[in-house]
């Protein structure tokens, strides 16, 4: 089966810590992770600069090992970024700037799509 | 190939980007000639009550564009019932824009679809 996931929740939510487990659980039990879309708040995730609460996990240098890892694909969803003056130069490693149409196309090649949202 | 994207959106429609973000998946998605069905549910229906005024709060419109996904082929919007009378709306309400579906009728929705988003 293969999955795309879509993260709204920012960093401060549960939702990119719970989606980068459950992208290593798929891929572990053989399944595939397509595609995962960083969208409203989720775009957060996709900036290099953070420095998260000593005992957290730091979110985004996770995601970049699990897709240098995978090769698979992490976008920032560009609207968002826009508005957040986020743009390429600022993302980290395996981060791209990407539209919708990007999400919709993963979506209709997908078996399943989630979203992580909270 | 032509897929069917629900999309829930349960959110009130100030405060947070969630409405207006669920509303630009949805145009997304009708642009690339998905069928789209958009419901509003639990505080989602207080998007589609007409006669707003965001301005006064320096809040977008944003409910604006349900009027440009009525245009697009294949594009249903939905008011959950059971929603508006918990929150002492009513249809005649609601912008024109938008047809009434009960709380009983939503699984069926949600199992009929492709992808499925909420938010």
């Amino acid at each position: 089966m293969k999955f795309t996931l879509l993260i709204t929740g920012g960093l401060s939510a549960q939702a990119p810590r719970t989606a980068l487990r459950f992208a290593q659980a798929a891929i572990d039990a053989g399944e595939g992770v397509g595609l995962v879309f960083f969208y409203g708040d989720g775009v957060q995730v996709a900036r290099h600069a953070g420095k998260p609460r000593p005992g957290d996990l730091e979110i985004t240098p996770a995601w970049s090992a699990f897709a240098a890892a995978q090769g698979v694909g992490l976008v920032a969803c560009v609207a968002e970024a826009e508005r957040q003056g986020l743009d390429e130069a600022d993302l980290a490693p395996g981060f791209h700037i990407g539209g919708l149409g990007q999400w919709i196309e993963a979506g209709l090649e997908c078996d399943r799509l989630l979203t992580f949202a909270a | 190939m032509r897929k069917t994207v629900l999309i829930l959106a349960r959110s009130q429609p100030h405060g947070s980007s969630r409405g207006p973000d669920l509303l630009d998946l949805a145009l997304a998605a009708a642009a690339f000639d998905q069928r789209v069905c958009l419901v509003f549910l639990d505080d989602g229906v207080w998007q589609v009550r007409a006669e707003q005024n965001p301005g006064a709060i320096d809040a977008c419109d944003f409910a604006r564009g349900i009027g440009a996904l009525i245009q697009m082929d294949g594009a249903d919007i939905l008011v959950e019932r059971e929603s508006m009378d918990e929150r002492g709306l009513s249809f005649h309400m609601m912008r024109p824009v938008v047809r009434m579906v009960s709380r009983a009728q939503v699984p069926a929705l949600i199992a009929r679809a492709d992808m499925v988003v909420a938010g």
